[in-house]
């Protein structure tokens, strides 16, 4: 019973509190805008760092985390493999069969590896070239890549299309909705390079996944690797460039190691190898798991400034509080007194100034929270950016905001309660 | 029945270097039931005494004893509960809360001794019927007349239903007819077993009430029966 009424004596001096900031509606806005803007900037920072964060997240588990992706990269200018011939210039680097079987054979720890040949082709839609490349690679590249069929319909490349060379393809999504539009991809014919593919299956994975951190896994074109060397043979033509061609084996190699905890001594061999066994740097070796613990530092700071930034904000928020309040009181010294006569005690008059700052801010919380939300989504709508709303992000503004009015609030609050009853009687 | 008693109470503000006498050397008691005016000119203590009385300021010597407790002995939380449920008090410009309702303005004391809610507003209501409110309920302050925002300003002091009533020159914003009117209330009060002190300048109130000290100076000149007396015994 006592405390049924507690709760709706705290109701109704909430009513009360919210008639009293409402007297001074547009002052009290303009005084909880500081912690409006601050907690909206805060709020609307942490979802597009965190929807980045998530991105880079999904990019680096895409490559998974136990994996070792290795990249072939054209050596600088004075690479000493390119060699001239009646067809033109050929650059022939990056890693080859024999490094391939050396891993397997040498390296206990490796037990898969999954090849992957970019064929040097971007694919046309509508008479226009887009952005699409095509990829060969092996069935065992949907797992290791986390990723999954888009259509039940359809199919992934299987190890009979490596054997027998089968002229099939499987789109990523993206790619597929960029050249088919709203039409049935499946079953459909694209001619690339001289080469016709039958459309067999859909890829779909997680957005802002990515072939080796390089190439959207969703705007890509798949055929079987074995297709790939039969069809465009061992040189490839370079893009815009008649004379020019490249004799690239594998351009990306995804390694599965088998034990994990044992993946940092595989890399540092692995470097060891590749560095000892070639005349030019052609190679590049990616490691997710190095790549998370990069993320994780850079978010790291990112906290540190963005809690800095949050901290001045509200600093700035709540001295303007604190300026709002100590204006209210001084307006509101005969009611203070009054309400002394009629029996506050000090703790009331507490209380009430107090509830009513942190009233503000938590309202200028919500306000701002909102903003922040609507900034998030107006970015993501506008800068096609990820963003994300964490339920930690809005439970620890709303609580900064509150604990800001009670920090600011308290001065005021104690000011007002300890006026002298008389003295505030004849204020005016 | 001693309802208080003021004992050799001095009032001593200082004043730059100079002590200013409010009050000086006072001594009275006063009875329940007791409809007290107190008079004098302007500056002679009247609001000091008052204000003493309401527990709202302390003697500088002396002794002011409520319902036989000492009010020096008592912390700044006790003497607010005192204030809250015994003493209720009228102001001369009546200090209503210009931002609530007639009924919120009523709540506030009973706010402060933890009334339940329920009981709170029917309280107040009855309170305002009784003083011919009731039409005016949830109206602000700012729209009612002189003699009305008193009226609430009593049913407001009478809400915790305390014995003393303390009022500082309650006609004093008041034309003649209404302040006619806000002393028959307090009449009312009396008669109702409720003791009124009441500060006042107009000498045609001495003759309703049952007492009237005279201030002059910061001492009483005069303690006589009023016009009233004469009906109690
Ligand atoms: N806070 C104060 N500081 C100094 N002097 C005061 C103070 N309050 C009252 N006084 C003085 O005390 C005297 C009595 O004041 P007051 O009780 O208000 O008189 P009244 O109500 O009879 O007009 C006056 O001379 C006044 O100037
Ligand atoms: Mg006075």
């Amino acid at each position: 019973m006592a405390e049924e009424v507690g709760v709706l004596n705290f109701l109704r001096m909430l009513q009360m509190t919210l008639m009293n900031l409402s007297c001074h509606a547009f002052r009290s806005l303009l005084a909880a805008l500081g912690v409006v803007l601050g907690v909206g900037a805060v709020v609307a920072m942490m979802a597009i760092s965190e929807g980045g964060r998530r991105e880079s997240i999904a990019r680096i588990r895409a490559m998974g985390i136990d994996n070792i992706v290795i990249r072939s990269v054209k050596p600088t200018q004075e690479g000493q493999s390119e060699t001239s011939s009646s067809q033109g210039n050929v650059n022939i680097y990056g890693i080859k069969a024999k490094d391939t079987i050396h891993m397997l054979t040498t390296f206990e720890n490796i037990g898969k590896i999954v090849p992957v040949r970019d064929m040097q082709q971007r694919l046309f839609a509508n008479g226009r070239r887009t952005g699409i490349r095509m990829m060969a690679t092996v069935p065992e590249f949907l797992s290791i890549t986390f990723s999954q069929q888009a259509d039940s319909r359809g199919r992934w490349l299987t190890d009979l299309d490596e054997v027998r060379c089968n002229p099939i393809c499987v789109l990523g999504v993206d790619a597929a909705r960029t050249i088919f539009g709203i039409r049935d991809p499946l079953g459909q014919t694209i001619s690339v390079g001289g080469g016709s593919f039958k459309v067999v299956g859909l890829l779909r994975n997680q957005r802002g996944a990515k072939l080796a951190g390089q190439y959207d896994l969703n705007n890509l074109v798949y055929i079987p690797f074995a297709t790939g060397n039969a069809v465009f043979g061992d040189l490839l033509p370079v893009e815009g460039s008649m004379r020019e061609r490249v004799g690239v084996d594998y351009d990306f190699l995804y390694i599965k190691v088998d034990d994990v905890n044992y993946l940092p001594d595989t890399v540092k061999r692995l470097r060891n190898y590749l560095d000892t066994t070639r005349d030019t740097r052609d190679f590049e070796v990616q490691v997710p798991y190095e790549l998370l613990l990069q993320e994780e530092a850079t978010q790291r700071v990112f906290s540190i400034v963005m809690g800095s930034i949050a901290a001045i904000s509200l600093l700035v928020g709540g001295i303007g509080i604190m300026n709002i309040m100590l204006a209210n009181i001084f307006e509101r010294t005969r009611e203070i007194g009054t309400r002394r006569a009629l029996g506050a005690r000090k703790r009331d008059i507490l209380f009430q100034f107090l509830l009513e700052s942190t009233i503000l801010t938590a309202l200028g919380g919500g306000v701002g929270l909102t903003l922040g939300i609507l900034i998030a989504r107006l970015v993501e709508h506008f800068a096609h950016m990820n963003t994300a709303i964490t339920m930690p992000s809005v439970v620890v503004s709303l609580a900064v905001s509150i604990f800001t009015g009670v920090i600011f609030g308290t001065y005021p609050a104690w000011k007002a309660a300890n006026l002298d009853p008389i003295e505030a009687l004849r204020h005016e | 029945m001693a309802l208080l008693s003021f004992n050799n109470v001095f009032k001593v503000y200082r004043e730059g270097d100079h002590p200013v006498y409010a009050v000086r050397g006072v001594n009275f008691t006063i009875s329940s039931g007791e409809f007290v005016a107190v008079m004098g000119a302007s500056g002679s203590g009247k609001s000091t005494i008052l204000n003493i009385l309401g527990l709202l300021d302390r003697p500088t010597t002396g002794t002011y004893k409520l319902e036989d407790i000492d009010v020096s002995s008592l912390d700044d939380d006790e003497m607010s509960e005192i204030r809250c449920r015994r003493i209720g008090i009228v102001f001369q410009s009546f200090n209503l809360f210009a931002q609530f309702s007639v009924v919120e303005n009523v709540c506030t004391p009973m706010r402060y001794a933890h009334v339940p809610p329920a009981i709170m507003r029917a309280r107040a209501e009855e309170l305002l019927g009784k003083l011919g409110m009731s039409h005016r309920l949830s109206h602000r302050p700012t729209q009612l007349s002189g003699g009305e925002r008193q009226r609430v300003a009593i049913a407001r002091a009478l809400s915790n239903d305390p014995p003393l009533i303390l009022a500082d020159e309650p006609t004093g914003n008041l034309d003649e007819k209404t302040g006619e009117e806000v002393i028959r209330i307090l009449t009312t009060l009396v008669e109702g077993g409720r003791t009124v002190v009441m500060v006042t300048h107009n000498p045609a109130y001495e003759e309703i009430v049952d007492r009237v000290i005279r201030l002059h100076d910061g001492e009483i000149v005069e303690d006589r029966p009023g016009g009233r007396g004469g009906r109690r015994a």
